[in-house]
């Protein structure tokens, strides 16, 4: 088992192209962290150069302890599954898997015994023999996994895995691949785009923009306590209201318009009073309640009954500002209606306006 | 098609029988000529096969022609298919190779190693013809298989044909590979190879042909009949003062001349089809 | 186009490119260069020394009505071998399209004529015209046409002309056929609803759209005639009679070979390597698919 060590890793392509801007992480032994960001924020880079596959320009990879910067692929121990799987077209299921192995001149019979072993926690017993064109989606991607699991190596990296499946087989294969890596324990490094995928699979999330490293956390931390604007945005569903507004000295939080407040108890607010800031609201955080007690009120325009929950789009009364708002259940507000809504403090997210940094 | 007129579907069948007997015809002539007797073909046609057939290429595959030099055709293309496939493997060899090296690797020279390639799309044999003769005789090369085939092997087209195809290989393959520890050569080996299988099979079929039918090379650098290879020994056939023409004979080195080549277009019609098309994109 | 992942070695690329790179230096680039040198020298008629004599052999090349008549034989014999073949596989290509049973066999044998030697479709062709005893000759002579080749140029370039044509109809056939194949047919079945009979909708809607097929098989044709067809000529009239048949390939030879005038030949060479270079060139300006860099 192994730790994997990232410090201040830059990668600079030709034509001075700043891929990557000093990412550091420490990742524990056995640990799942997951990459996640939009694309072309670097997070592939950032693999692939842990894989060895590309170039680390400055900066240090350390793969248990060990500086691993100026090694082949093939020397680090790591397997890794790709987007597309890259499965060799011409070999069988058990060829694919035996492939690794044979290369680093294992014995016939524990290859053998190995590949017989990992097809069975995959359940490709039966389709050993097959060539990959014979095979589903989902199987293709189960051997693309036996093939790195078969290597027992000490860290596993996932180039977005499942982004070619369907989305059942999506959510079946995030949960069994979660299992897998419970169950063998190897640190692993997983990317991808699906904030839902992050926050599902990840012990914790490396979110990246820009080949910046934007907050490092669990995916409570990140859900709760979002350390820039970018992460506030990027994650949850529907994605977080942005509004400006401005503090006010008595620590009251005055939106943009003169007539509405909101109450702000945080005493850690390190802002200065009657400063701008950014605030965030997750949807599913803004309550509707009795007009008494409202701190709010949403003109209704439009709709969507999903069942579990209604989500409401509207603006805010007395401003331009657009909100949308997840109500649990079904809730009976129509379109036209004026809406009372409340939001306790505590989900008062605040940003300054400039560095898009957390503020509370 | 859009419309069924019969009239029309009739004439589509009557052009391309017409076609079909434009391109059978003549071979049919030389293979009725090349079953009959000398004498029997001096001054009239025959239309249907006689009775030399086995007598003629007896003769022919053992002892030629004999007032033309007198080799035995059997021998002239043992050297064409010595040459055909020396061609064929020589040129898949070296622009794989090399094709292999442009695409896999980044090396200083490698933007002039693939223009000087580019060059020699421009300059076929016949162009050259002088100096190259000079240079294989100054190599001593005059009247060997090697003389033969060297010259002929340096391919663009090849290369290129190769170097295209590896640019569709996924990129993760090779990166799979190197994950999985193959070096280079391993992953050209184990992987690039095997999934090279029917350009290698196009290629063949087109190359062989072209090596087979090489002429003008031949006629200038085997001055030993013995080195002789088919295609050129017929035209030997051709200008020599015979008491009695032998027709029957010229044409049965002609049918022998066609045959190794017809074969493979005909057993491997499908790659053949995809060499020709795909060595022109 | 690049690979993003490649390999990394120091001397491996240059071991892997080196037999083509030297094959491609000995026999290529070297006779080429030699040929260019070569053209500037004049050799005195002994060989033994030769002087260094700048464009004269060009000139005089250009100045000798042999030469230029060459020159037209080589145009008047390529563009007719080009139509003839272009036509006769156009025609064929199209009616393959439109058949719907039997297409298989058609297509099979029409493929035949590729794998024949150029020298010995020659022969054939020679062989059906020889007076005498061809059946050409023969049912020409009963319609009261004279046919001897050997003594007509006339004829004789038509016998060339068809051979060549002859052989070249598979290649021609493939690219039309392919490029037939590759029009939508709902782009002929509306042009047929807005009632166009056959042959106009092949000469307004086909016809226009596979010209890039057309287009590349001219200029494939033309380098074809000028250089692959020595053989045809060398096997069936050695440029004659009374050089009606000397295309320029078979001037080359003729008399670097047997007339060993080696600055001449080697003028002539690098006259052949601009024609060819112009039209490769111009074939890449014109279909710029092959090279991407």
């Amino acid at each position: 088992m192994a730790t994997v060590s990232i410090k201040n890793a830059i990668k600079t392509y030709p034509g001075n192209v700043q891929a990557l801007h000093g990412i550091s992480i420490d990742i524990k032994d056995g640990e799942l962290i997951v990459i996640v960001g939009p694309s072309g924020c670097g997070k592939s880079t950032m693999l692939r150069m842990v894989a060895g596959l590309e170039t680390v320009t400055s900066g240090d990879i350390h793969i248990n302890e060990e500086w691993v910067n100026k090694k082949e692929p093939a020397d680090r121990d790591i397997a890794m599954v790709f987007q597309n799987y890259a499965l060799y077209p011409h070999m069988s299921v058990y060829q694919n898997m035996a492939y690794g192995l044979k290369n680093r001149k294992i014995p016939k019979d524990q290859i053998e015994q190995r590949v017989r072993e990992t097809a069975k926690i995959l359940e490709l017993e039966n389709l050993l023999v097959r060539k990959p064109k014979e095979l589903s989606g989902g199987q293709r991607q189960r051997v693309a996994m036996g093939r790195a699991i078969v290597r027992e190596p000490k860290v596993f990296l996932f180039d977005e895995p499942l982004s070619n499946l369907d989305a059942k087989l999506r959510v079946q294969m995030r949960l069994e691949i979660k299992r897998l890596q419970e169950r063998l324990g190897v640190t692993t490094i997983y990317v991808t785009h699906d904030q839902v995928e992050a926050m599902t699979l990840g012990h914790r999330l490396l979110l990246m923009n820009e080949g910046r490293v934007e907050q490092i956390g669990t995916p409570l931390e990140v859900y709760e306590k979002p350390q820039t604007l970018f992460v506030a945005g990027f994650i949850g569903s529907p994605s977080m209201n942005i509004i400006p507004a401005v503090l006010s000295s008595n620590g009251d939080l005055a939106l943009l318009g003169d007539s509405l407040s909101l109450p702000l108890t945080h005493s850690e607010n390190s802002a200065n009073s009657d400063s701008q800031v950014t605030l965030g609201m997750r949807p599913e955080h803004l309550e509707a309640c009795e007009s008494e007690k409202a701190s709010m009120f949403l003109q209704v325009e439009m709709l969507e009954k999903l069942g579990a929950d209604t989500v409401v789009y509207g603006k805010l009364e007395q401003t331009e500002l657009v909100l949308t708002v997840r109500l649990s259940g079904i809730h009976p507000v129509v379109s036209g209606d004026r809406l009372p809504l409340t939001i306790p403090s505590e989900h008062l997210h605040i940003f300054e306006i400039d560095s898009g940094k957390r503020l509370n | 098609m859009v419309e069924n007129r019969p009239w029309l579907n009739a004439l589509t069948h009557l052009l391309l029988i017409f076609g079909i007997i434009v391109v059978i015809f003549p071979i049919y002539i030389a293979l009725v000529t090349s079953t009959h007797e000398a004498e029997d073909i001096l001054t009239t046609v025959q239309p249907w096969f006689g009775s030399e057939m086995l007598e003629n290429y007896g003769t022919v595959l053992q002892k030629g022609k004999v007032n033309a030099s007198g080799i035995p055709v059997g021998m002239m293309m043992w050297n064409s298919l010595i040459m055909a496939l020396g061609i064929v493997v020589g040129k898949i060899t070296i622009s794989i190779l090399s094709a292999f090296a442009i695409v896999y690797f980044r090396f200083p020279l490698r933007k002039l190693c693939f223009w000087t390639i580019f060059l020699t799309l421009m300059l076929p044999v016949e162009v050259r013809i002088l100096p190259t003769y000079a240079v294989v005789a100054n190599l001593g090369l005059l009247n060997s298989y090697a003389g033969l085939t060297l010259p002929l092997i340096a391919s663009a087209t090849a290369t290129f044909l190769f170097r295209q195809f590896f640019m569709t290989v996924p990129e993760e393959l090779a990166e799979a590979a190197r994950v999985d520890g193959a070096g280079p050569m391993k992953f050209f080996f184990d992987i690039l190879l095997p999934l090279s299988r029917t350009n290698l099979a196009a290629l063949f079929v087109i190359l062989f042909i072209y090596g087979w039918n090489q002429y003008l090379w031949p006629l200038i650098v085997t001055t030993e009949e013995s080195m002789t290879t088919i295609v050129m020994g017929i035209q030997r056939m051709l200008y020599v003062a015979d008491a009695i023409p032998e027709w029957n004979i010229t044409m049965a080195t002609a049918i022998l001349a066609m045959l190794p080549p017809l074969l493979v277009v005909i057993v491997m019609q499908r790659q053949f089809v995809k060499g020709l098309v795909e060595t022109e994109k | 186009m690049e690979k993003r992942s490649t390999f990394n070695n120091l001397w491996l690329p240059y071991l892997l490119v080196a037999p083509q790179i030297i094959i491609t230096f000995i026999f290529f680039l070297w006779p080429a260069s030699q040929a260019l040198y070569q053209s500037f020298l004049l050799e005195d008629a002994f060989g033994l020394s030769s002087e260094f004599v700048w464009f004269e052999n060009f000139e005089e090349l250009f100045s000798d009505p042999l030469y230029l008549d060459s020159f037209y034989t080589t145009v008047l014999f390529s563009v007719s071998t080009t139509f003839l073949s272009l036509s006769l596989s156009l025609m064929f290509a199209v009616m393959a399209d439109r058949v719907i049973r039997g297409e298989m066999a058609y297509k099979s044998i029409l493929l035949w004529p590729y794998a024949v030697a150029p020298a010995v479709a020659g022969v054939l062709w020679m062989f059906m015209f020889n007076t005498g005893n061809g059946i050409l000759a023969l049912t020409l002579q009963s319609l009261g046409y004279e046919w001897n080749h050997v003594l007509r140029g006339g004829q004789a370039m038509v016998l060339v002309i068809i051979a060549a044509a002859w052989k070249q109809i598979s290649y021609n056939f493939i690219f039309f056929l392919a490029g037939l194949q590759s029009i939508p047919k709902s782009m002929l079945e509306a042009s047929a609803i807005d009632g166009a009979g056959p042959v106009k909708r092949f000469w307004t809607i086909v016809f226009p759209l596979i010209s890039p097929t057309t287009f590349f098989l001219i200029v494939v044709n033309v380098v074809y005639a000028f250089f692959d067809t020595f053989g045809i000529i060398h096997a069936v009239t050695q440029g004659g009679p009374y050089k009606s048949t000397e295309i320029l390939v078979y001037k080359v030879y003729n008399d670097g070979f047997v007339g060993l005038d080696l600055g001449g030949s080697s003028a002539q060479s690098v006259i052949l390597m601009i024609i060819v270079v112009s039209l490769t060139v111009f074939q890449f300006r014109y279909i710029e698919r092959r090279v991407q860099y």
